[in-house]
């Protein structure tokens, strides 16, 4: 980036509060508690409680401000998750891509979501995440196995990451910033 | 009623004047519908508040097709105007229709304001109605072009629309609220009903001490809890309603000190997102069709008041959430609140 427009982005930030909501949702196990961690402190812990409903936090990244809704995974919070969705700017849908077994659920989970048309157009991040393990999907298998091609009513995009190690965090970052609305 | 039978009107007098001197005691009623000075005396039968002596002259200024007063104390009350008083449901309940939006621009009169101001402020509340909602002012634009006749009986509206539930106890307000919003009105998704529970560690404001209260603030709606007097840990366990519009901001909590000859100072502020606690709520629908279980939380961090995570619960099949919130803009103090949802059914 060149000085003047480093400096551009600078006076940008100064008179432009952006601010956006996002749900984190997934089964259980995901990772979905672990992104939110290592997107507000960069810190990382191996065991996690499972969530309770949901938790609620506000994260802080250069000029934006995000709002995470981060939802519970367990079965019996499911049918809950279209509500959280209908205002928020995008869905991050995080997939454990090291464990093949409960891939057809997450799947179905994810189509039987966006199938609801409260949620028609509000953009998509699938996340294959748990790529440090042995065994994890490529971003070509698990874009697959997901049908995400099949998803033509918005925008749709995929990484692959690693909470535990960080990979691919800051791309993460870079696409919800680049989703994030001007405050009025 | 039955006491009448028995031929004996001074009796029915005095218990009527019973219980115009109980609901006085609710802690709403304790200061000044208009201008916020403690311990009113006076009233306004056709309006429904309490107001102190100073505003009592303004509305008897007004003409009693506007304002009819009557002294709790000095005056004898009829068994309807008694009624008419329990229908509003007191100062709180009053205020959340005729000041349920102060432009900005205007503000309320304190104790020692003038009688300029005091004057203006009650003029634009009750004969021009400009502060009610939106959708009732329409009406009441026209009116307030026409003679005082329509005036009152635009306030009897008001009144009436209190009055579309049976009951006329203070419990039975959300429910005739509810009611009055069903007629056209679709900007009030619920109500927020706020336990201020207790203050730890506040500010010193005075000498030794301070003499705080809590006003809450949503939108447009201004609420307050009552003085409690030289106390750093003051308990209130008072509940203060809230309406809640459909487009919904942060609860804001300040807390003053109140001075007898000065304006009050204020001891700290803080904010509360109440989106963790309405969007959970909406997402389990019906809560009376679970079990007590935590459905949520608001997570504790550097850019907000909380001074641990906050869970969102449903208990008894109600919404609630506890909070305790380090106060901001201040050297100390710490306050608890009790959050509860009260969805307006559909």
């Amino acid at each position: 980036m060149g000085l003047w427009e480093a400096f551009l982005n600078w006076l940008r930030s100064l008179f432009f509060k952006q601010e956006m909501e996002l749900s984190l949702i997934g089964l259980q196990n995901a990772g979905k508690t672990s992104l939110v961690n290592v997107i507000a402190t960069g810190g990382y812990s191996e065991d996690m409680i499972p969530t309770v409903g949901f938790n609620m936090r506000k994260v802080t990244k250069g000029n934006v401000t995000i709002k995470l809704w981060d939802l519970g995974g367990q079965p019996r919070f499911r049918s809950m998750w279209e509500r959280y969705c209908r205002a928020v700017s995008a869905i991050v849908y995080v997939v454990d891509a090291a464990d093949l077994d409960n891939l057809p659920v997450s799947k179905s989970e994810l189509h039987d979501l966006l199938s609801k048309s409260s949620l028609h157009g509000i953009p998509l991040l699938v996340l294959g995440n748990k790529i440090d393990k042995p065994g994890a999907l490529s971003k070509q298998a698990l874009t697959d196995q997901m049908d995400l091609k099949s998803i033509t009513d918005r925008e749709v995009c995929c990484f692959m990451i690693s909470c535990k190690n960080s990979t691919n965090i800051d791309t993460v970052i870079d696409w919800l910033v680049k989703h994030s609305k001007s405050k009025n | 009623a039955q006491l009448k039978v028995m031929g004996c009107p001074w009796k029915v007098a005095v218990v009527g004047k019973n219980r115009l001197k109980d609901l006085l005691l609710k802690s709403d009623n304790r200061f000044c519908a208009d201008c916020g000075a403690p311990d009113p005396k006076w009233a306004s039968a056709n309006i429904g508040v309490f107001i102190c002596l100073k505003c009592c002259g303004v509305h008897r200024s007004l003409g009693s097709h506007i304002s009819k007063v009557l002294s709790v104390t000095l005056d004898e009350w009829s068994d309807d105007e008694v009624d008419a008083m329990y229908e509003v449901g007191g100062n709180a309940s009053a205020n959340s229709i005729y000041e349920a939006f102060i432009p900005e621009g205007h503000s309320k009169p304190g104790p020692d304001s003038g009688h300029e101001e005091r004057a203006r402020f009650i003029r634009s509340k009750y004969e021009l109605q400009e502060f009610l909602k939106p959708s009732l002012r329409i009406t009441s634009g026209k009116a307030s072009l026409q003679s005082g006749s329509l005036q009152s009986s635009f306030s009897r509206k008001i009144i009436d629309s209190f009055r579309t539930t049976n009951s006329s106890q203070k419990s039975e307000r959300s429910a005739n609220m509810g009611n009055f919003w069903q007629e056209g009105m679709v900007e009030f998704i619920g109500l927020l009903k706020v336990t201020v529970i207790k203050g730890t560690n506040l500010a010193i404001r005075d000498m030794l001490s301070s003499d705080p209260y809590v006003v809450l603030t949503l939108g447009q709606q201004t609420i307050q809890s009552t003085v409690i007097k030289s106390n750093l840990n003051p308990v209130w366990n008072e509940e203060l309603m809230l309406s809640v519009p459909q487009n919904f901001g942060p609860l804001i909590l300040k807390v003053f000190d109140h001075d007898t000859f000065s304006a009050d100072d204020i001891m700290g502020e803080a904010e509360v997102d109440i989106q963790p606690l309405i969007t959970s709520a909406m997402a389990f629908g019906d809560p009376g069709m679970f079990s007590d279980m935590q459905i949520g939380k608001w997570l504790k961090s550097h850019d907000n008041a909380l001074l641990e995570d906050s869970t969102v619960n449903i208990v008894d099949g109600k919404v609630k959430q506890e909070l305790g919130l380090k106060l901001q803009n201040v050297e100390c103090g710490e306050i608890y609140l009790s959050l509860e949802w009260m969805p307006l059914d559909q």
